[in-house]
């Protein structure tokens, strides 16, 4: 089955970038999902299972750690690799990220090389 | 940026949905091929009836068969298609922009952690041919002193200049990037192989100076874009002020550490002077001293020469800062040898000037004021060596002498001969030593304090204290100068007999 990534932040810029940084992936057959806020974000997630999800932590509706939390107890989601996305150096982020039980924390600027090897080695498992 | 696939975009979620949700029973009538004519979407048994090409700039991206107007699908599926193309061109553009800022901001990253104007040129130089791939780059600053190009930083491999290279001139005169592909070598540098080259150079500059030049190097086939000269543009813009901080911040270093060195000399040279002035009853010493600088060429000194007797000295060295101040130590020790011994005071002064115009350096020489006083009888011997004349207040004649020349500075003649003179100091007269910082100090309109000034402020000082007398004195310099700073040494000293 083709892998599924999941993006979601209210930046469409953002989205954009990602979705620009992980063409090759989509070329290799790999489906790009896109989400504007935090609940349609939880709503492709359980509908889609996707096995790479990143998210942002500012969103509108539900923010990336509630939907974060929301996805790592869900049963079916149990295996779905979650980064959270930020801006740099806010570390209480940082711990309520790993509280929410997110897998990876990239901060923004992000390098784009860093996104691809990341979804590399998750979508090689 | 990958290339355009209708394929990739009829995967997207909903698209064929919104386009053909609305066109309902199209399945097994309506099949979408992909430009070289195979089966993208639809069912059952393609057959063979008309189709409508999906344009895209004006080319067949694929293909609608089927259906009573292949051509309307065909159109709406072209417009998403263009959309989509344009959205991924600037995604592309977007990324692009992306990977740039966040190289840069690796590069200010890694420039902020160096203070080292070396350090930072170089790995400046290292990130930007990872940033713009390059088979050698070089930086060219212009040093401190001179304003040609001196200092080289290269990376690869290892070329040399041409001296006035013509592109890096005008780089530098303009202040604007260049680049230039498939150009002659030997316009560019010199002793290396190979015929042409492609450069690209962009200037190291700041709000106020033209640091110098960044200048990447490749053969020939090595196509420097526009992007990438706008790309080189931005990192030398981001890399030269750093360039200028880390060296206005290595200078500010180098002044402190000067400073440390020119306050633990003015210490020394502060031990060498008297710590306290003789306490001797029916007599009252003092003095002020005044570098006008971290260092002085001035110096005093009293020396227990015998019973009753005390050598006193002023002295000033023909020049200001370190050299006068190490001259100073010289004369001193020079004459701290000869005035101990029990020569008379000429004879000592002799000797001494022997001394200093044996090892005197640079010109240097020493005007000097020298007394020999018995504080028992009152009787003053005084030699002065082109100095300037000392005050001597005598109560009995309420007026003021001056102690004239009685010989040259020390350190100008090795033959000179010195003659001393004698006085005789009565309670309620005093002598006032002096060096020209105070009579030449000057105001803010260029006038200079003058001897007659000098002398007035004395004479109206004449019944106080010794202390009293150079307070006010003090006082008067300061009040003249204001709101100037001291251009000379002053060093004031007073003998007075209660």
């Amino acid at each position: 089955m083709a892998p599924k990534i999941l993006i979601a932040d209210d930046e469409s810029l953002i989205c954009l970038l990602i979705e620009q940084t992980l063409e090759d992936f989509e070329e290799q057959g790999a489906e790009l999902l896109i989400a504007e806020n935090g609940e349609k974000a939880l709503q492709i997630a359980r509908a889609e299972q996707p096995d790479l999800v990143f998210l942002d932590i500012m969103m509108p509706k539900l923010n990336g750690f509630e939907v974060c939390q929301a996805i790592k107890m869900d049963p079916r989601l149990k295996h779905t690799f979650v980064v959270l996305l930020t801006a740099k150096g806010q570390e209480i982020d940082q711990q309520h990220g790993k509280q929410a039980g997110a897998d990876v924390y990239i901060t923004k600027p992000f390098d784009p090389d860093d996104l691809i090897s990341l979804a590399e080695k998750v979508l090689a498992r | 940026m990958t290339p355009f696939s209708l394929a990739r975009l009829l995967k997207k979620k909903g698209l064929l949905f919104s386009i053909l949700g609305d066109l309902p029973g199209l399945a097994g009538q309506v099949w979408i091929l992909a430009a070289d004519g195979s089966l993208l979407w639809g069912t059952g048994a393609q057959v063979e009836t008309k189709r409508a090409a999906i344009l895209l700039d004006g080319e067949p991206a694929g293909w609608v068969c089927g259906g009573s107007d292949p051509g309307l699908l065909a159109g709406l599926l072209g417009y998403a298609a263009t959309l989509e193309n344009e959205k991924k061109t600037l995604a592309a553009e977007l990324l692009d922009r992306y990977r740039e800022l966040n190289l840069l901001y690796h590069l200010s990253e890694i420039l902020s952690g160096s203070p080292d104007p070396e350090a930072i040129v170089r790995a400046a130089l290292a990130e930007t041919i990872w940033i713009i791939p390059a088979e050698a780059g070089l930086i060219l600053l212009k040093s401190e002193a001179a304003q040609a190009l001196q200092d080289t930083i290269s990376w690869g491999i290892s070329y040399r200049i041409v001296p006035e290279c013509a592109l890096v001139t005008r780089v530098l005169a303009s202040g604007k990037a260049e680049l230039a592909n498939g150009v002659p070598v030997e316009e560019y540098f010199i002793e290396t192989g190979g015929l042409s080259i492609s450069v690209v150079c962009a200037p190291l500059k700041t709000k106020k100076n033209n640091l110098g030049v960044i200048l990447l190097v490749g053969p020939a086939e090595r196509i420097f874009s526009a992007g990438e000269l706008t790309l080189l543009n931005t990192i030398a813009q981001q890399t030269a002020p750093m360039i200028e901080v880390s060296r206005l911040h290595q200078i500010e270093l180098e002044k402190a550490h000067y400073e440390r060195e020119l306050q633990m000399a003015r210490q020394v040279q502060e031990s060498l002077l008297p710590q306290h002035m003789p306490a001797i009853s029916g007599w009252q010493f003092d003095r002020r001293w005044h570098p006008a600088h971290d260092v002085s060429g001035d110096f005093y000194d009293v020396i227990k020469e015998g019973p009753q007797r005390l050598g006193l000295v002023i002295a000033d060295i023909t020049d200001k800062g370190m050299p006068a101040s190490l001259f100073m130590v010289f004369v001193r020790s020079a004459l701290r040898a000869s005035l101990t011994h029990s020569a008379p005071p000429a004879r000592a002064l002799i000797n001494a000037n022997r001394v200093i115009c044996q090892d005197s350096f640079q010109g240097l020489f020493a005007t000097l004021f020298y007394a020999r006083l018995n504080t028992a009888s009152g009787e003053l011997s005084y030699i002065n060596a082109g100095h300037p004349p000392a005050l001597f207040y005598r109560r009995a004649h309420d007026d003021l002498q001056l102690l004239n020349c009685t010989g040259l500075p020390l350190g100008v003649e090795r033959g000179a001969v010195y003659t001393q003179q004698s006085i005789q100091l009565d309670p309620g007269d005093f002598l006032l030593f002096y060096t020209d910082g105070i009579i030449e100090a000057i105001n803010p309109a260029q006038k200079e304090f003058g001897l007659d000034r000098l002398k007035s402020e004395v004479f109206s000082r004449r019944s106080c204290s010794s202390a009293s007398l150079l307070d006010g004195l003090e006082q008067a310099l300061s009040t003249y100068i204001n709101p100037l700073a001291l251009e000379d040494d002053v060093t004031l000293m007073v003998v007075m007999r209660e």
